[in-house]
């Protein structure tokens, strides 16, 4: 079992305050910050402020969603901005917490020949680019194959 | 609301020009439509500009160039629909009676700022932050299209195929050269299965149209084209369409077809935003020209080619006459202006009379475009 990143190091930032969150034990997952409807049980991530879903005024409450997920499509980016390490597997990630609800994200430990549609799949947290203004590693969500 | 008309069309060849400044570029635009429809510079009652990369007051100091200093001028940026932002707008002001002869200005000069891909400011948008460049989104589209429907890259290259040859006819395009199928699938990789020739290219242009009330479009000419529907969206966080299928499309073409009172298979010509080859893929089928999962086969059996059943992007679309983005929503409804009035030449569709232009700009919460324009014009 692979140990998952507990914390930022010196040199890394977070790609977005408050999107995802450390595993909070050594043998814990990371997670994702979404929003959940307390009137429709509707979850978005990002989290927004109110629901798109239906017409409560009430704030939208933070879950921790994400854990596990399935590919539902990606792409191998072969040409992209010249802070990421090319080439890079993309994929859109649905997620069970709720109805029609993806995430898009990089796929890490992962060949892009042994990438198939429907994998399930395991959070993780890396390396996804470097700042350029910094020189720092920004670090996001990313998934895994899962295997058994 | 009233009637709408479109009175003069007019564009520059699109191109790499990094020298021009879009005053230049956009004044010749300008001029060229004025002429067309036959008006003076000094009717012009107002202005609508659509551009998203230059400093502010675009449409000012274009007309400021030509002599139209003055009238009330509106600014639009929405990315990739920008130009069809500005034309929804200045229908709106003419329907609603506010002003009865306005310009539409779309122009962008990209040549000078970028190369490659598209860049986006950093903290501007999560998915693009994650690494989700612009040719990714319709990839992976293009992937799980596959996945559903059997698509195969061949069909999926054969709209590039079909596009270049449209554009090798079109004196305003920016490659006019055709390339074959073993060229395009054997171009560069850009993010599979889209090869570069199956990504548009970034581009320096300006369109314009001149729009007036229908009660004053007799003044101008005896072949008026009618706006039959304007319908301008954002899409959806959650659509419930998966992810090989853009719900705003669907809506927004529904839309449309009940304000015209039409149906697709109505329809004589179409200009869509084929920024990727995929996006033609999806495009077709979720404007109801097919049933989902045909547009491949549609490509390759040529009911989507000039001299077909329904000529898809005579112009060359975005892959071919290029994709200078504000001007992109314009110059589409510049060429359909054309095909109707019967003024285009070697890719004129025969006996045009009802078109659509489809224009998309970004991305929404979801993988859905942030703005997406359907436009429904008949003579």
């Amino acid at each position: 079992m692979k140990k998952e990143k507990m914390s930022l190091e010196e040199n890394e930032i977070p790609i977005r305050e408050g999107v995802f969150v450390f595993p909070d034990h050594e043998e814990g997952s990371p997670h994702l910050v979404g929003g959940k409807c307390k009137a429709c049980g509707d979850i978005c991530f990002p989290k927004r402020i109110l629901c798109d879903e239906c017409e409560s005024e009430e704030p939208l409450e933070e879950v921790l969603i994400g854990e596990k997920g399935v590919l539902n499509t990606y792409t191998v980016v072969r040409l992209g901005y010249p802070n990421f390490d090319l080439p890079y597997i993309m994929a859109i990630v649905t997620l069970p917490e709720s109805d029609d609800l993806q995430v898009v994200a990089q796929l890490e430990d992962c060949e892009p020949e042994e990438v198939r549609i429907g994998m399930p799949l395991a959070i993780t947290i890396g390396k996804i680019k470097t700042d350029f203004s910094t020189g720092k590693d920004v670090i996001a969500y990313k998934y895994r194959p899962v295997r058994d | 609301m009233r009637k709408v008309s479109i009175v003069g069309a007019g564009m520059i060849r699109f191109g790499k020009f990094p020298e021009r400044s879009i005053e230049d570029m956009g004044s010749e635009a300008c001029l060229s439509a004025l002429k067309h429809a036959g008006m003076k510079h000094k009717e012009v009652e107002a202005a609508f500009a659509g551009n998203i990369g230059h400093p502010p007051n675009v449409a000012q100091r274009i007309l400021d160039v030509i002599g139209v200093s003055g009238v009330p001028a509106f600014n639009h940026e929405n990315a990739c629909g920008a130009g069809s932002s500005a034309f929804r707008d200045a229908y709106v002001a003419i329907a609603a009676g506010v002003y009865d002869r306005v310009l539409v200005i779309g122009v962008e000069n990209m040549t000078s700022k970028m190369k490659g891909l598209i860049p986006v400011d950093d903290g501007a948008n999560l998915m693009v932050d994650m690494g989700v460049v612009a040719p990714a989104i319709f990839a992976l589209m293009a992937n799980r299209h596959m996945e559903d429907y059997g698509t195969t890259p061949e069909q999926l290259a054969q709209i590039s195929v079909k596009n270049h040859k449209h554009g090798a006819l079109n004196p305003f395009a920016q490659y006019q050269k055709v390339f074959t199928l073993d060229e395009i699938l054997k171009s560069d990789m850009i993010s599979d299965p889209l090869t570069v020739l199956q990504c548009t290219p970034i581009a320096d242009g300006a369109a314009a149209l001149v729009l007036t009330s229908e009660e004053v479009s007799g003044q101008y000419t005896n072949k008026p084209v009618q706006v039959a529907a304007s319908v301008f969206l954002s899409g959806r966080g959650k659509t419930g369409v998966g992810t090989a299928t853009m719900e705003g499309c669907i809506r927004a073409s529904g839309e449309a077809y009940e304000i015209a009172g039409i149906g697709p298979e109505d329809l004589d010509v179409i200009e869509l935003h084929d920024c990727f080859s995929a996006h033609e893929l999806m495009a077709v089928e979720d404007l109801g020209l097919c049933p989902k999962g045909e547009g491949g086969r549609m490509a390759v059996e040529g009911v989507t080619a000039l001299g077909g059943k329904i000529p898809v992007n005579p112009s060359g679309g975005l892959l071919s006459k290029g994709h200078p983005i504000g001007a992109t929503g314009v110059a589409q409804l510049v060429e359909l202006v054309w095909q109707l009035r019967g003024e285009c030449d070697k890719r004129q569709v025969q006996s045009a009379r009802v078109a659509l232009a489809h224009n998309g700009g970004g991305v929404s919460a979801g993988i859905e475009p942030g703005a997406m324009s359907i436009t429904v014009l008949t003579r």
